[in-house]
């Protein structure tokens, strides 16, 4: 930059067309430039600011372009020779000081340089500043090159002051930014005489005096247009034949190129115009009355065409011009010399074939984006979070228009510099949506300042938010008056106080580097109304290297051991459904707003080990058969229950059974339930499962069973309730040829024997049976274990495994004295008999024994039979009891009785029949083997309780007689069989086992759950290293931190929805269904509460709403490019799955 | 004078940029007329960077499509989508070493393969030199090199119309001191793949 400078008259150098003005002007003697940056006219003003600093030259970055405009005007009016430059849009700025200007004129030389962008290649629009000329009479110079662009910027200091006026230098783009070899002129002395001479009649021109400058002007433009057609860029190159071409510009080397290609140079006579205003009148007529015929090429507007037309009918020439037009010269974009070739041809009489087209496979586009560490991505990412989805974003013009385009789409429209402020005001006028207006720190100086006072003033509804990252970013890091600056005398303005000076009230200033107190602040402020203006800052991290601020030098890396894995899927494989990027963003919030995160620590302190256990959702964990709760829930919230259906099926095939009677331990580990209960996981599940009609749960299983890639090896499977089910449907998808043997008439186990119609509707349970066993399951009822056939039978007709899912059906007896009395009933098998219809008689007075799901069933079964009385003896106390609560409360409602510790100790009878029990009262004692407290009798507290019928349900057990003289399979010490975890493999290699006959009995959840291990068991057995995916249960022992990690704060209060319940006195009486299922409205509310804890195996939030370059992914994992990552971290702070942690420096980065 | 028309493209961050600065103040130094065409404001945004050098003759920034001399691609993607530049008698040099755009992550998308690319080269001129100049770069010593490599394959595939010692000098004069000599091993071990074609 120095030889710009000193460089001697005659140095010859490679210059941009920018650095050649900057020469240009250095020649001329100038003394004082101003500049708003911008594209292309840039490199002038960062080029004077240089030099400014190494020499007397004075160079300032104006707040805006007229302000650049005034105070250049205000020292050439002083006397001394300046400069302004801007991009063309700057001169819509400041074209009000322009057009009066052009009246008073100045006294020392004063160019303006205008810099067009045609083809928009960073522009709003592609305007053609020419027409600036016209419109104040002022010249205008255009060069070609950056030789002529040197040379005329002197040349229009010399005729600034040999006219009194201010002139114009026009370029393009592909002047600015093109490099060429350039001759230095010498170098005039700098004159810093300034001084303002009094002289009203020139410098304040209210009305009398504009209007005697006014014929001064025209008379001005008249002498100027004398003179122009000695100007040496105004030039006729080849002087012969009758064909002529009038070009300017940039166009005028295309003209060239394409002439000489199509070996014509000498055929057309070529007016290069350099003076635009006034034009070179003389050569234009010569050219006229030499020519026949004339082409104009020029980019943008048909001025100079315009022109010439006009000269020509003065002139009464009939000659044929051409220009704009179809078969012409575009109007549109800049020109290129393909652009022009076949309008040139033409002007030759030729016709060029077209060009031949090349298709070009397609490539994946590679639009400009902000960039790695770019603090405008917190702040719309943050955004993003709190706003509702019809937001508008009012934006304007910087870096942060980039947030147009995926995965940000927080830019919704601009108009030029300020005008994201007053847009948003003008459309919130009659409006309730809600606006944002976005607006960087150097445009808010720029031209945000009034457009906020006016909204203060005129009470608008706004919210501002200014993206402080205290540079001018998008035009190369240039000061701005919120920044510091190097000039001598300067301060940078606090914009806090600027913000509060123009009447803001409502003003919050946040570091976007922590996203979660950016996401508080907007939060806020989006929440509020009126004028609120939110400073998001956060320095641009390109301008602080360039600056040499050294940052802590951290790079970040992602864990695969947690990205893109939920913790319940093995082999991180992950569920078949897609995520939504709402809910990544919802789960990325809850994170954010809830984790206790302690200072100066990543946000899982705890859990930077290998050992660490996962954050997973407790939900999920809980639930035997890890249906993924949070991902239906999310999806349910999106109205995508289709989908929602599908994942819960990735874990259980009966979704609208359990729905209907799953005891739900997901909701007793469910985080919400720690503050206004817990979310209704199952009443969405039954909600979701619900909307399937028939003919989409026909589809559902004709998919799969196309699906299905068949093998030859026959399974079976003994016992079709819940475990059973759940293993022949597993087997049968993964191809074997399964029989499903079951000794009653009717499959279903415990769901059709066991649990009464008014829990689950008969209708449901057949439904999915129907659909389960559609995929081709072979079933064969009445056919029992033990009586019909035994198991070294099946495995010798060829069946290569066998899977027993035999249940629990054997009732335990207290073995009091009197157990044999007749009215003594056991309650599965009561449950039984009114299930198959053949028991329809209850006693009068019914005594339940018993506290778990069993008891409750039987006494609310026994009530609607007509039981006048049903009482329920329980051993320990009501809190205890294994019924899940609701069964209790629902029962109570029902008129049953609850007798909470106590117990039977004799049963009495009368001949043989019963007629009342002994019953004692006790007393918790000591925890026993189970956990609970022991109850212990309370001695003298017996007392006769009159009952017609007892229904025990004191536990269950295996039926023993069943594998008599059959396989001996190893048993616990209560008679269960002994299964392998993870496989269900019994003792025999062919025999696996599931559900209630290996674990006891426990839910119909666990059972299915159970039924899918001992299929992947056997999968694994028969199919070896072909075995098909994995079934991995994980316990709730497995979970990390879960509760912990939430703040009450963050969570918004929310109650849970009740389901539609029939009255208990209405419901008492039949066995219709008693609860309802949730409505429409209900299933969202309640999705809406969940917090979305856990990890997600399918989330791809850092890619699909963050949006960092240096996040990548190939092969469907993410990655993080440690060359573009600059250490800022927001990634690792969003990240829902804990997944990026920040590692050390890889060596060799400096 | 002869005529040498280089279009260059690349990604912003690349030093495709300073590449064609560096050829055009070579030619300037051997006396002879030259334009570098670029186009900034996207350079840092990871967005598309097109420049061309012209030497010889004062002529506009623009090469017509089909008839650049030589097409220079800093990424394969990026060589492909400036290939309307080129004809069968161009010389395309490809760095192979790919730069995944964001859209490709967000969309899901694929990244094209490297050879189908190359072969779409191919479709238009047989004159192909492809290399992995960001490996020849890191062999040399500096990862920061790619720029002189694809100089240095350059001043070997074709006769420059200055003095290869022109242009390493001007490359040694444009990159810091301590990168000296691993800038001139790149440049010299990018000679020799030119040379080889």
């Amino acid at each position: 930059m120095d030889l710009l400078l000193k460089g001697e008259a005659g140095t010859r150098a490679l210059l941009l067309g920018n650095e050649a003005i900057v020469r240009g002007a250095l020649e001329a003697g100038l003394a004082v430039a101003c500049a708003y940056p911008g594209t292309p006219s840039s490199e002038i003003a960062d080029t004077f600011h240089e030099l400014s600093q190494k020499s007397d030259l004075y160079f300032e970055y104006s707040t805006n372009e007229k302000v650049a405009f005034e105070v250049a005007a205000g020292a050439a009016i002083a006397g001394m020779r300046a400069m302004v430059s801007m991009k063309h849009v700057g001169l819509n700025v400041a074209s009000d000081p322009l057009n009066t200007l052009a009246y008073t004129g100045v006294r020392a030389g004063f160019v303006i340089v205008t810099a067009d962008d045609p083809g928009l290649h960073s522009s709003q629009n592609e305007q053609d500043n020419r027409w600036y000329a016209k419109l104040s009479l002022l010249p205008m110079l255009e060069p070609g090159s950056p030789q002529e662009a040197l040379e005329m910027t002197r040349e229009a200091f010399r005729l600034s002051e040999r006219f009194g006026t201010a002139v114009l230098l026009r370029t393009t783009t592909r002047v600015n930014h093109s490099r060429g070899v350039v001759s230095f002129g010498a170098m005039e002395p700098r004159r810093f005489a300034g001084h303002f001479v009094k002289e009203p009649s020139r410098w304040v021109p209210v009305p009398a005096v504009a209007y005697r400058l006014r014929p001064k002007q025209l008379e001005r433009a008249e002498r100027l247009a004398a003179v122009v057609d000695e100007l040496p860029w105004n030039r006729v190159e080849g002087d012969r034949g009758e064909l002529g071409i009038v070009t300017s510009g940039v166009s005028a080397s295309y003209v060239r190129e394409v002439l000489e290609e199509l070996g014509a140079a000498d055929q057309v006579r070529v007016l290069v115009v350099g003076s635009i205003h006034p034009l070179p009148r003389r050569r234009l007529e010569e050219l006229l009355r030499a020519c026949k015929k004339v082409l104009v090429v020029e980019e943008l507007e048909p001025y100079l065409e315009t022109e010439l037309r006009a000269l020509a009918q003065e002139l009464g020439r009939a000659v044929l011009i051409e220009g704009k037009g179809e078969r012409g010269i575009p109007r549109m974009y800049e020109l290129s010399p393909d652009r022009i070739r076949p309008a040139v041809a033409r002007l030759l009489g030729r016709e060029l074939p077209p060009a031949p087209a090349r298709a070009l496979p397609r490539l994946p586009s590679r639009p400009p984006m902000l960039c790695a560490g770019c603090s405008h991505r917190n702040t719309y990412y943050a955004i993003k979070s709190v706003a509702e989805p019809d937001t508008y974003f009012a934006s304007d013009i910087g870096c942060y228009t980039l947030g147009l385009l995926p995965p940000m789409s927080t830019v919704d429209s601009f108009l030029c510099m300020g005008s994201s402020v007053t847009q948003a005001q003008g459309a919130s006028i009659h409006n309730p949506q809600k606006i944002v207006a976005f607006i960087g720190d150097s445009t808010f100086f720029h031209s945000g300042l009034t457009g906020l006072a006016n909204a203060v003033h005129n009470g608008h509804e706004l919210m501002l938010v200014i993206l402080d990252n205290s540079t001018t970013a998008m035009t190369g890091h240039q000061p701005h008056p919120g920044t510091e600056c190097c000039l001598e005398g300067s301060s940078k303005l606090d914009l806090e106080r600027v913000v509060r000076g123009l009447g803001v009230e409502d003003l919050t200033v946040v570091d976007n580097g922590d996203l979660q107190a950016a996401i508080a602040a907007l939060q806020g402020a989006y929440r509020r109304q009126g004028v609120r203006v939110v400073i998001s800052r956060h320095a641009c991290p390109l301008y602080l290297r360039k600056s040499g601020v050294k940052a802590e030098r951290l790079t970040y890396a992602v864990d695969p051991a947690r990205c893109k894995y939920c913790g319940t899927h093995a082999s991180h494989e992950p569920c078949g459904v897609p995520v939504l990027h709402d809910d990544e963003i919802l789960r990325a919030r809850t994170k954010l707003e809830s984790l206790r995160m302690p200072a100066g620590c990543g946000p899982f302190p705890g859990l930077q080990g290998a050992e660490a256990k996962m954050p997973a959702a407790p939900c999920s964990f809980a639930c035997p058969a890890n249906v993924c709760a949070f991902g239906y829930i999310s999806l349910a919230r999106a109205g995508r229950h289709r989908e929602a259906l599908a994942l819960i099926r990735e874990a259980v095939p009966l979704p609208l059974v359990l729905g209907h009677v799953c005891h739900h331990p997901c909701e007793a580990r469910c985080v919400r339930g720690d503050y206004e209960g817990a979310v209704d996981i199952n009443g969405i599940k039954r909600f979701v499962a619900e909307q399937e009609s028939p003919a989409e749960r026909q589809a559902w299983w004709q998919g799969l069973k196309a699906g299905i890639r068949p093998r030859a090896e026959r399974v079976a499977v003994i016992g079709a309730g819940p475990a059973g089910l759940s293993a022949a449907w597993e087997l049968q998808l993964r191809g074997y040829q399964v029989e499903l043997f079951e000794r009653e008439a009717l499959a279903g186990g415990m769901l059709a024997l066991g649990i009464p119609a008014y829990r689950l509707p008969r209708d449901v349970l057949a439904q999915e049976l129907e659909a389960l066993l559609a995929v081709g399951v072979r079933l064969r009822t009445g056919a029992a274990l033990g009586r019909d056939f035994k198991l070294q039978g099946l495995l010798a007709q060829g069946f290569q495994a066998v899977c027993l899912a035999v249940g629990a059906w054997r009732g335990l007896r207290l073995g009091l004295a009197g157990e044999d009395a007749r009215g003594i009933d056991d309650a599965l098998a009561f449950l039984r008999r009114v299930n198959l219809g053949e028991e329809r008689r209850v006693g009068r007075r019914v005594v339940v024994v018993g506290g778990g799901d069993a008891a409750l069933d039987a006494a609310r079964t026994a009530r609607r039979l007509g039981a006048e009385s049903v009482e329920i003896l329980y051993r320990r106390s009501a809190e205890e009891m294994p019924a899940s609560p609701e069964e209790v409360r629902a029962a109570l409602a029902e008129g049953v009785r609850l007798h909470p510790l106590a117990v039977p100790v004799a049963f009495l009878a009368e001949g043989e029949k019963l007629r009342a029990l002994r019953v004692a009262r006790t007393e918790l004692a000591g925890v026993d083997a189970s956990g609970r407290r022991r109850p212990v009798v309370v001695a003298g507290s017996e007392a006769e309780q009159p009952a017609d019928q007892v229904i025990l349900a004191v536990g269950q057990a295996v039926e023993q007689e069943l594998l008599r003289d059959d396989l001996a399979l190893a048993r616990t010490e209560r008679g269960e069989l002994r299964v392998e975890p993870g496989t269900g493999r019994t003792s025999h290699p062919r025999v696996f086992a599931a559900g209630d006959a290996v674990t006891g009995p426990v839910t119909v959840v666990a059972a299915i759950a159970s039924g899918r291990v001992a299929a992947w068991g056997i999968d694994q057995a028969l199919a070896g290293a072909a075995a098909g995916r994995p079934v991995v249960l994980h316990g709730p022992d497995e979970l990390g931190p879960d509760g912990a990690r939430y703040h009450p704060a963050a969570v918004r209060a929310a109650a849970r929805a009740a389901p539609a319940e029939r009255e208990a006195a209405a419901r008492a009486r039949d066995f219709e269904p008693a609860v309802g299922g949730l409505t429409e409205a209900q299933a969202r509310a309640e999705a809406l509460r969940c917090l979305s804890c856990g990890q997600c195996g399918r989330c791809n939030n850092c890619i699909d709403n963050f949006g960092c370059p240096a996040i990548f992914r190939r092969e469907g994992k993410i990655y993080i490019d440690e060359a573009l990552c600059v250490g800022c971290g927001i990634c690792a702070q969003l990240c829902p799955n804990d997944a990026i942690q920040p590692v050390a420096e890889p060596a060799g980065r400096g | 004078m002869p005529k040498l028309d280089i279009c260059i493209s690349g990604v912003g961050g690349q030093g495709s940029l300073t590449a064609s600065r560096i050829l055009g103040e070579a030619a300037t130094r051997a006396g002879l007329e030259v334009v570098v065409g670029e186009i900034h404001g996207m350079a840092q945004r990871g967005g598309v960077v097109e420049s061309t050098v012209r030497i010889g003759g004062a002529r506009g920034p623009i090469i017509s499509d089909g008839r650049a001399d030589v097409l220079l691609g800093f990424e394969p993607v990026e060589a492909v989508r400036a290939l309307a530049k080129a004809g069968p008698q161009t010389l395309v040099i490809v760095n192979t070493r790919c730069i995944i755009p964001f859209t490709v992550s967000l969309e899901g998308s694929e990244y094209p393969q490297v050879e189908d690319l190359l072969a779409e080269v191919r479709k238009v001129t047989p004159r192909l030199v492809a290399l992995d100049a960001a490996e020849v770069a890191q062999k040399a010593g500096s990862g920061q090199a790619v720029n002189t490599v694809m100089l240095g394959v350059l001043a070997g595939a074709i006769a420059l119309p200055f003095p290869r010692e022109t242009l390493l000098q001007v490359i040694e004069e444009s990159v810091p001191k301590k990168a000296l000599p691993q800038n001139r091993q790149a440049f010299a071990a990018g000679l020799e793949i030119g040379e080889k074609g």
